[in-house]
């Protein structure tokens, strides 16, 4: 067996080939897997709820009903979190909630309340943070696990800032936006527009999405207001 | 998940997300709907379709909110052949191609052929489903980036 054979999946090639949020699903997940989690959930730092909310994940294996105890689960496990935030700044941390008293009357018990948690602290080179957090029915990492698992964590963010991040908060319209742009300014719907480019409605949201956001526009019709300012369409 | 509240209309949560499965090989049709049957969140209606002109009358006939394609269809086109087909057909939903092997090199270029994912077909299950459905079909979208948004 080679070498390259032996790299687990998200450490191996198709780490190199993600270039969209469901390539970043498949490598999170199957790094979550590999060292016996079984959800992940990667997510920006929120300023309001530390570390975050359900609605800060970006990408996530949690069903969609279960994110608030997901949520709710870490912050039993991780408690000081919100007393030493300068701390959690950096470092990693773990932790496992096994003491259920005080537990809300009205908050039915779930299944991330006997997890091991363990939250990876990311940032970008402009200095936004994010995290992955990593939940399981397993004992809490030790230094070495822990060593290993942010590493390949961090790998696996360093791809994602430079795939989707990096253009998220570039102020530049790929040529894809651009035609998105055109058209809409020609009056199309985005079911018109995906017709047109032979691609998905999801798709032209997607990139109606981040012209909007890129253009410092407000809704469609301001997006395309703007991009008439600007002299990218005429 | 997205980063906003409103759910896309024609699939309202609490609606059967539709799927096509197009596999020349029935098999793997069987294979995919006993993966589905351990979903309980969100409901799956299933259909299948053995090749892309037979997607192309199911497609004319009934309204699918997700395509799942296998990559390799007989007698031996690829996505790059197959998924200008679907497109052309104005089938604007996401289409999701699956193959055994997702590492050859074409595979980069998924996005110019109007494809919205790839994945292995060994990495399908229940939580990847779940994120393919919450990604691609229930995706959250503000009112101000709809078509008939007013001021």
């Amino acid at each position: 067996m080679s070498s390259a054979m032996a790299l687990p999946f998200h450490a191996g090639p198709e780490l190199g080939r993600a270039i969209n949020r469901t390539d970043f699903f498949r490598l999170l997940k199957a790094a979550a897997h590999h060292y016996a989690f079984d959800s992940f959930a990667l997510a920006r730092i929120s300023e309001a709820s530390q570390p975050f909310g359900a609605r800060d994940i970006i990408i996530t294996n949690v069903a969609e009903r279960q994110t608030g105890f997901f949520v709710y689960a870490m912050g039993r496990a991780l408690g000081f979190i919100k007393s030493k935030a300068a701390q959690f700044l950096a470092t990693p941390m773990s932790g496992k909630a096994n003491n259920l008293e005080g537990y809300p009357p009205d908050l039915v018990l779930n299944e991330f309340d006997t997890n091991s948690f363990l939250l990876i602290p990311l940032f970008t080179p402009e200095g936004r943070r994010y995290c992955v957090a990593f939940s399981g029915k397993r004992q809490q990492p030790d230094q070495g696990e822990v060593a290993d698992i942010l590493l390949d964590t961090m790998r696996i963010f360093d791809k994602f800032y430079e795939e989707i991040l990096v253009n998220e908060m570039s102020g530049r319209l790929t040529q894809r936006e651009s035609e998105v742009v055109r058209w809409t300014s020609e009056g199309k719907t985005s079911a018109e527009i995906a017709i047109i480019l032979g691609l998905s409605e999801h798709t032209v949201n997607s990139h109606i999405a981040a012209s909007v956001r890129k253009l410092g526009a407000v809704n469609r019709v301001h997006m395309v207001a703007m991009a008439l300012r600007m002299g990218l369409v005429s | 998940m997205t980063e906003n509240a409103d759910v896309k209309p024609e699939t309202a949560r609490g609606e059967a997300v539709k799927i096509l499965f197009v596999d020349d090989e029935f098999i793997e049709f069987r294979s995919l709907k006993k993966t589905v049957a351990a979903l309980t969140e969100p409901k799956v209606e299933m259909d299948y379709a053995q090749s892309v002109s037979d997607a192309l009358a199911k497609l004319g006939s009934d309204r699918f909110d997700l395509i799942l394609l296998d990559n390799r269809l007989l007698p031996n086109a690829d996505f790059r052949e197959t998924v200008p087909k679907l497109r052309a057909a104005s089938y604007t939903g996401p289409i999701g191609v699956i193959s055994m092997d997702v590492s050859d090199s074409y595979f980069q270029q998924f996005q110019e052929y109007g494809v919205d994912f790839r994945i292995g077909k060994d990495e399908i299950d229940v939580e990847t489903l779940q994120h393919i459905i919450r990604e691609y079909v229930r995706y959250d979208m503000p009112d101000v980036w709809k078509d008939d948004y007013n001021i």
